[in-house]
């Protein structure tokens, strides 16, 4: 008797052994757990107002800019993981093309020549444009190069005081920002 | 990108940094002032390009700083007079937008129905279509199929492909997208086809076929196009084209479609394919021999995944890291990309990837001299392989190994074994098995040559083009 118990026991140790060595199911692919009520709410709103203030277009312009992205992002929605990133790059090239169809129907307002147009810059279009490429290089290179670029750039710090914010020596900020720089010229090139 | 060696004549970048963005002048921005002045041409260059720089990230910043700021932005900002009259510019936009999105989140268990039913079979596939007739979330159920059965191709590409082929004919009957009218069709026909048809390319990639699948990738662009994407859809296209240019030895263009795809993914702040396009450089890379840029790359992707997540992607991941950390000699490093591996393998049972750790850790005793153990495991691996290419690897070096040991008698069994199986791999004219053959009838066989055979082969397999170069038998 006791030794069919033991018996019991025994498989049942073995079984909890066995599954703790079985694979374990490969996990759902991450699905985005997205607040749609701060995307919408909160999100959307700031998408419009940096439209308007950013790149001086219309509101009514901005809002059908804002409507097809979030549409985009819907449709897009098992691939994305980070909707705001989506929404953010979208939003601007939605603007570009905005920009870009604008200044189509002024050059044949005015009879300009398509290679008259190309040739005039068109500075908007450029910010535009130049938002988007510094987001991507941002993203290609190392987030500790992110900050001491824009502790440098933006916030006008010295190099002694990107150093004391960053930790490192004031010798290593240099060559970090000599790495930085040399990277985040190639991707915006 | 001007390769700038800084000496006493030319400035530093940080002293052209601070002038480009009008810093006090130091000693040094005085310095780089003046020499700029002189009409240095290529310090004007860099100077142009920082302020660009600088320009453009304070552009950024003034643009996130809106996205980010704690002010609350009324939802409806004051509108001139002359209102629109378009849907959704009226008051009702965003309630247009909440039921868009209410009717995305009901699609989404249709769409896992349909991926499960073409995992099934084609009849539960067409009977699982069939319930979508009529039930307006029809067309998102169909784009989100589409999409997520990716995941159905590497377990079964067969399947995934007439899921592929149904949901492109399902998708004839949906609204057209309309770039022109602001009115357009939340999940258009031609993004379905678009996902559909880039779905089969991934299929054929899947099976090999790379040619197949750079083909179907042109109408998959045309379609994202005419969906009106916004570069996304494009990128997928780049990724999965460089994917197949890659496999298919057209490295340049592989490489340019990558990068392109690369920048897209990192603008659109998505990690986990960013770091999916990074793979493929750093393996194509690889490939080419260049081990260091693709080190850099294999290292920056196996950060970004996610090990519970994206384990799939990871294993790869770490076991190209490992290979290029082997040709480059650090063999501890390469162990410990192995070991991460190998235990992510084990967890999840991804058997044919724990052949390839197991082939990796073995490679590896080779480069440390561990012939005995190699000579265990790569016994074990030959027995286990099938393709003719890995058998004949695997007995290149298990004859490498014996050779070491001074075993010349099994060196020489697995040569001759080799040999009749030599017709079986596309390697059979290669003039390095021409001198293996040769100089194992003249009895030269040694593990040097035999190494050197393998090299030669291993570079040839990853498309390096050069001239064999004869060991022992010169002329």
């Amino acid at each position: 008797m006791s030794r069919n118990l033991d018996h019991v026991t025994l498989d049942v140790e073995l079984e909890r052994q066995r599954a703790r060595f079985a694979p374990a199911p490969l996990p759902v692919p991450a699905r985005p757990v997205w607040n749609w009520e701060e995307l919408n709410a909160k999100f959307r709103p700031r998408l419009i107002a940096a439209g308007v203030i950013r790149f001086g277009l219309s509101q009514d312009e901005c809002e059908d800019a804002a409507q097809n992205v979030f549409l985009k992002v819907l449709a897009m929605n098992p691939r994305v993981r980070d909707p705001k990133a989506y929404l953010r790059a979208a939003f601007l090239n939605q603007c570009a093309n905005i920009i870009e169809a604008r200044e189509r129907r002024y050059s044949r307002e005015v009879e300009m020549t398509d290679q008259l147009a190309a040739t005039l810059p068109d500075p908007v279009a450029a910010r535009v444009q130049t938002v988007s490429a510094v987001t991507s290089a941002y993203r290609q290179v190392d987030p500790k190069c992110r900050e001491v670029i824009k502790s440098y750039c933006v916030e006008d710090m010295t190099l002694a005081q990107t150093a004391d914010r960053s930790g490192y020596s004031p010798k290593t900020v240099w060559k970090r920002i000599q790495e930085c720089l040399k990277r985040m010229r190639a991707c915006l090139s | 990108m001007p390769l700038v060696i800084v000496t006493a004549e030319h400035p530093s970048e940080t002293d052209l940094l601070d002038l480009a963005a009008g810093r006090e002048s130091g000693e040094a921005t005085a310095a780089a002032k003046r020499h700029v002045d002189t009409g240095c041409r290529l310090c004007t260059r860099r100077l142009g390009e920082l302020r660009n720089l600088v320009s453009a990230v304070k552009e950024e910043h003034a643009f996130d700083a809106i996205l980010e700021s704690e002010i609350e932005i009324a939802p409806e900002l004051p509108r001139p007079a002359m209102g629109r009259t378009l849907p959704f510019v009226n008051a009702k936009a965003r309630t247009s937008v909440e039921d868009i999105y209410q009717l995305s989140q009901t699609a989404e268990k249709p769409a896992e129905l349909i991926v499960d039913a073409a995992r099934a079979g084609a009849d539960e596939l067409a009977a699982a279509l069939r319930a979508l007739d009529g039930k307006p979330y029809r067309g998102f159920a169909l784009l989100y199929a589409a999409q997520k059965a990716f995941s159905l191709v590497p377990e079964d590409p067969i399947r995934a492909r007439l899921a592929a082929d149904l949901l492109l004919a399902e998708s004839a009957t949906l609204a057209p997208a309309s770039l022109d009218s602001r009115a357009s069709a939340p999940a258009p026909r031609q993004a379905v086809q678009a996902e559909a048809t880039l779905l089969k390319a991934y299929t054929f990639l899947q099976a090999s076929e790379p040619l197949l699948a750079r083909e179907a990738i042109a109408p998959a662009r045309e379609f994202f196009r005419e969906s009106g994407d916004l570069g996304f859809g494009a990128a997928l296209c780049d990724y999965y084209e460089g994917q197949s240019a890659s496999y298919s030895r057209d490295y340049s263009c592989a490489e340019r479609l990558l990068k392109r795809a690369l920048a897209t993914f990192s603008e659109f702040g998505q990690d986990h394919l960013r770091a999916r396009a990074e793979v493929a450089l750093g393996t194509l890379l690889l490939h080419r021999g260049q081990n260091d840029r693709a080190l850099k790359y294999l290292e920056r992707a196996s950060e970004c995944f996610d090990p519970e997540q994206d384990a799939q992607y990871l294993v790869p991941t770490l076991n190209n890291r490992a290979q290029c950390l082997m040709r480059l000699e650090r063999f501890d490093e390469a162990r410990a990309a192995l070991a991460r591996s190998l235990n992510l393998c084990r967890r999840f049972g991804f058997q044919s990837n724990l052949l390839f750790v197991r082939n990796g850790l073995a490679e590896l005793d080779v480069h440390r001299g561990q012939f005995r153990r190699a000579l265990l495991a790569f016994s074990q691996i030959v027995k286990e392989v099938v393709s003719p290419l890995d058998i004949a690897f695997a007995r290149l070096y298990i004859a490498e190994c014996h050779a070491r040991l001074g075993s010349y008698g099994p060196m020489t069994a697995e040569i001759e074994a080799l040999r009749g199986e030599r017709q079986a791999n596309r390697f059979a004219p290669s003039p390095a098995f021409g001198e293996l053959f040769v100089c194992l009838d003249q009895g030269m066989l040694d593990g040097d040559l035999i190494a050197h055979v393998r090299e030669y082969l291993q570079g040839e397999e990853n498309g390096e083009k050069r001239a064999y170069r004869p060991l022992r038998l010169v002329g």
